[in-house]
C-alpha cells in the first residue's frame, strides 16, 4: 500500500514541481518583497515592514481603484451576461446564417488590445474623433462629449469596449451550456403550453446556472486582472478615473520604480481573488448540494 | 589493400597539412554584446548598422552583436537580463529616475574616460549632458550620447498665414491666435497632454519661464512648491486647459502618434507641442513626412514664447537622451569602452550629422546637417543657439515619486479638479518625502 502510495506521488510530481516553481514560489516571493523598499532593480532591499501596505491603504488612488473594479466587473458581467445569453438564443433558435453572426461576435476577441484601443481612440476623440465628427454632421452637436477626456464618460467607455470586445466569448459559453440542456425538457414545457417567454426564464436560464457561475467567477477574475484596454485606451487616466489594479501596478512598478508598494498592491489582488472565488464556490456547492 | 589504405589516410591528411600554409588563422574576436532603444530606431536602414560597420573596421578585433529593444519594452527586459546575470557589455538607459535606479549595474566609467581622453575628460562634454551622468562626487557612470531640448512649440508657417495668424511670441498673443485658429474651425495650440512626460516637460518650461530658481529649488527640496512663482506657473498650465490655448480634451490625447502624427504627417494642425527631436522630420525618409517637411514652398518654426507676458522668452530644459553604461559584470570592459567611445564620439557624428536624431553632446562637435533643407537649417540654428544661451536646467525631475505626484497634480489641474494652491500643497507634501 505504501508502495502504491508512493507511486502515486512519482505521478504527481512533474505537476507539483511545476506548480511549485511557476505559481507557489512567484507568490511567496511577491509576498516578500511587498515587505522591503525596493526599487526592484538595485541589489539592496531595505525591510520596511507593513510600510508598503499602511501607503497603501492610506492612497486615495487605491480607492478609486477598488470602486473602479467594482462598477467594472459588475457592468460587464451583467450586461455582457444578457448580451451573450441573447445572442447564443437566436443562434440556438435557427436563425439563418448564425454560423456568419456567430462569427461576427466572436470576431473582436481575436482582436489584439492594441488595436482595438488604437480605433477606438479615433473613434472617440473630442475635437476630430468619427463619433464626434458624425454627430456634428447630424446637427447633434450638443452630443458630441469629450468621451475620453471627461473621468465618468472614460470609464464608461472603457466599459463599453471591454462588453464590445468580449460578449463573442459569453455567447459562445452560453451557446455550449444550451447546447447542453435535453430536448425532453423543452418538450415538456412545450406540452404543459410555456410560451417561448417561459421557456426561456422557467427552464433554459435556471439550467445554465452552472454556466452563469462559470462567467461571473471568470467575469470578476478578468475584471481584476484588466489591463489592456484601459492601458491603451486612456493610459488609466484621466487623473486615475480608469485606473485599475494592473495600470497602477505597472506605474509603480515600471514607472516610479516602487516594486515594494506595487508588491502589496497584488499581494491585495491576490485575497481579492481568493475570496471571490471561495465565496462564489460555496454558494455554487451549496447550491448544488440543495 | 594496405596500400590503398595508406593512400586514403594521405589524401585525407593533405587539407589538414596544407591548412597551415594559406592565409593566416582567423582573429579571435572579442564580443562586445550592446542592447538600446533608439539609435536610431529599428529596421535595416538604421544607421547603427553603418556605425557598426565602420567600428568593426577599424577595430577587427572586436564584433559588436547589436540588439535593438523598442522604448517601451527595453528598461523591462534589460533589468531582468541585469538582474539575472546576461546583461549586454554596454546598454542604454534613459537620464533621470532610469539612469539612478540602474546605478548598480553601471560601471563607474571614471577611469576608463582618464585612460582614452586623459583627467581633462569632462571638458569633451557639454556641461548640462555631465549633469545627467555623473553622480554627486563627479563619478562618471554613463556616456551621453545626444542631447535633446524641451519646451519648445512648432507651427506650421504657411497654415498659419492662410489662417491670417503670425507666431505668437508670449502668452497674450497665442491666447488671441487661438482664438482666430478655433473661430476658422482648426486645432489651436495642440498638445498630447496624456503623456504625462510631455506634461512635464512643458510646466518646466513654464515654470522655469515664471522663476527658474524657485523651480529646481523646490525640486532639490531647498524651497517650497507652494511658493508664489510655482503657483504662478501651475495657474499658467491650468489656463491653458480652460481657456482654449490648448485643443479641447487635449488630456484623451497621446503625442505619439496622435497629435504628432496631425503635424508631421498629415499637416492638418498649425501648432503643436515637441521638443528638439522633433527635427528628425526634416530627415526621415517616409514619403509623407518628405512631402510635408521638404516639399517646395514648406515653412516650419520652432519657437518658444514668454509664457508670463513678463518680457522674457521662456527657457528649455536640456537632457541626455540616450546614455549609454557598462555592465559592471561585464568580461571585455576595455573593448566594450572602446565601443562605447566609438559610438559617442564618430558615431554620435553620424546621429546627428547625418540623421539629426539628436543635438550634440561633445563640446568640438561641429553641426554640418548632410543635406537639410534651408527652413530645416534656420529652426536647427535657433535651437543650437537656445542650447547655448538659454537653457534653465536639466529636463525631468530625477525623484520617480515627486516626478509623478507633479504629473498627477498637472493632469488634476487639465481637468479643474484641484486649483494651483491645492495642486501645489499636494506636491510639497510628497516632496518632503523624498529622500535626495
Amino acid at each position: 500500500m505504501r508502495k502504491r502510495q508512493m507511486l502515486n506521488y512519482f505521478y504527481v510530481a512533474p505537476m507539483l514541481l511545476l506548480f511549485a516553481a511557476f505559481i507557489v514560489y512567484p507568490i511567496i516571493y511577491n509576498v516578500r518583497i511587498s515587505f522591503f523598499e525596493w526599487n526592484g532593480i538595485s541589489k539592496e532591499m531595505k525591510l520596511v515592514g507593513f510600510q508598503n501596505y499602511i501607503e497603501l491603504f492610506q492612497d486615495p488612488i487605491l480607492i478609486r481603484i477598488l470602486i473602479n473594479f467594482l462598477v467594472f466587473s459588475f457592468s460587464t458581467i451583467i450586461i455582457q451576461g444578457i448580451l451573450g445569453m441573447f445572442f447564443a438564443s437566436l443562434m440556438r433558435s435557427g436563425l439563418k446564417m448564425s454560423g456568419l453572426y456567430r462569427t461576427l461576435i466572436y470576431l473582436p476577441i481575436v482582436a489584439t488590445p492594441t488595436i482595438v484601443g488604437s480605433v477606438f481612440s479615433k473613434i472617440l476623440e473630442t475635437n476630430k474623433g468619427y463619433l464626434n465628427e458624425m454627430l456634428r454632421s447630424a446637427h447633434l452637436d450638443s452630443l458630441a462629449l469629450p468621451w475620453l477626456a471627461t473621468p465618468a464618460l472614460a470609464t464608461m467607455w472603457v466599459i463599453i469596449v471591454n462588453i464590445w470586445q468580449w460578449t463573442g466569448y459569453s455567447m459562445l459559453v452560453y451557446y455550449t451550456g444550451m447546447l447542453n440542456i435535453p430536448t425532453e425538457v423543452y418538450e415538456a414545457a412545450d406540452i404543459d403550453g410555456a410560451s417561448r417567454l417561459q421557456r426561456f426564464f422557467f427552464v433554459t436560464f435556471p439550467m445554465l446556472r452552472s454556466t452563469h457561475f462559470t462567467i461571473f467567477i471568470m467575469g470578476m477574475i478578468g475584471s481584476l486582472k484588466t489591463f489592456d484596454i484601459p492601458y491603451v485606451l486612456t493610459g488609466g487616466g484621466p487623473n486615475h478615473a480608469t485606473e485599475f489594479f494592473s495600470t497602477y501596478i505597472n506605474t509603480l512598478s515600471f514607472e516610479t520604480f516602487n516594486q515594494g508598494k506595487a508588491s502589496a498592491v497584488v499581494t491585495l489582488m491576490l485575497v481579492i481573488a481568493m475570496a471571490i472565488t471561495a465565496v462564489q464556490l460555496r454558494i455554487y456547492y451549496k447550491q448544488e448540494k440543495g | 589493400m594496405k596500400k590503398g589504405a595508406l593512400l586514403l589516410l594521405a589524401m585525407a591528411m593533405c587539407p589538414v597539412m596544407l591548412a597551415g600554409c594559406g592565409s593566416q588563422a582567423p582573429v579571435e574576436k572579442t564580443k562586445v554584446t550592446f542592447q538600446t532603444w533608439n539609435p536610431a530606431d529599428s529596421g535595416p536602414d538604421s544607421p547603427i548598422y553603418k556605425i557598426i560597420d565602420e567600428f568593426e573596421k577599424e577595430n577587427p578585433d572586436i564584433d559588436v552583436e547589436y540588439q535593438y529593444v523598442g522604448s517601451s519594452s527595453h528598461q523591462d527586459q534589460l533589468r531582468v537580463k541585469l538582474m539575472g546575470g546576461e546583461g549586454p557589455d554596454v546598454f542604454g538607459i534613459s537620464a533621470g529616475a532610469s539612469f539612478e535606479a540602474f546605478r548598480d549595474f553601471e560601471e563607474d566609467l571614471t577611469p576608463f574616460c582618464k585612460q582614452t581622453w586623459g583627467d581633462n575628460y569632462q571638458d569633451k562634454f557639454l556641461a548640462s549632458c555631465l549633469a545627467n551622468v555623473n553622480d554627486g562626487n563627479g563619478n562618471t557612470y554613463g556616456l551621453p550620447l545626444g542631447q535633446t531640448y524641451a519646451g519648445y512649440l512648432w507651427a506650421d508657417v504657411n497654415m498659419m498665414k492662410e489662417n491670417g495668424c503670425e507666431i505668437p511670441t508670449n502668452y497674450s498673443e497665442m491666447l488671441e491666435t487661438c482664438k482666430t485658429l478655433r473661430a476658422n474651425g482648426q486645432f489651436p495650440l495642440a498638445i498630447g497632454a496624456m503623456d504625462s512626460w510631455l506634461n512635464l516637460d512643458m510646466w518646466m518650461t513654464i515654470a522655469a519661464d515664471v522663476d527658474r530658481d524657485a523651480l529646481y529649488n523646490a525640486i532639490d527640496g531647498k524651497q517650497s512648491f507652494e511658493s508664489e512663482p510655482i503657483i504662478e506657473s501651475l495657474k499658467i498650465w491650468q489656463d491653458s486647459f480652460s481657456n482654449g490655448v490648448f485643443q479641447d480634451s487635449a488630456i484623451s490625447m497621446t503625442l505619439y502618434n496622435e497629435v504628432n502624427d496631425m503635424f508631421q504627417r498629415e499637416g492638418s494642425i498649425p501648432m503643436f507641442a515637441n521638443g528638439s527631436w522633433a527635427m528628425n522630420m526634416y530627415t526621415l525618409s517616409d514619403e509623407e513626412t518628405k512631402a510635408n517637411f521638404n516639399g517646395e514652398g514648406k515653412d516650419h518654426d520652432i519657437f518658444l514664447i514668454d509664457w508670463n507676458d513678463d518680457g522674457k522668452v521662456a527657457p528649455v530644459t536640456a537632457s541626455t537622451d540616450v546614455i549609454l553604461c557598462m555592465n559592471p559584470e561585464s568580461k571585455v570592459k576595455d573593448a566594450a569602452f572602446k565601443w562605447m567611445s566609438y559610438l559617442v564620439t564618430a558615431g554620435q557624428d553620424v546621429l546627428v550629422n547625418q540623421y539629426l536624431e539628436y543635438m550634440p553632446t561633445l563640446s568640438d562637435m561641429e553641426l554640418h546637417v548632410e543635406g537639410l533643407s534651408e527652413d530645416g537649417q534656420k529652426n536647427l540654428e535657433y535651437i543650437v543657439e537656445n542650447g547655448k544661451t538659454n537653457v534653465a536646467g536639466v529636463r525631468g525631475i530625477q525623484y520617480a515619486e515627486l516626478s509623478t505626484a507633479v504629473c498627477d497634480q498637472l493632469e488634476a489641474l487639465a481637468l479643474g479638479d484641484v486649483t494651483p494652491e491645492e495642486a501645489a500643497a499636494k506636491i510639497q507634501q510628497v516632496s518632503e518625502s523624498v529622500a535626495r
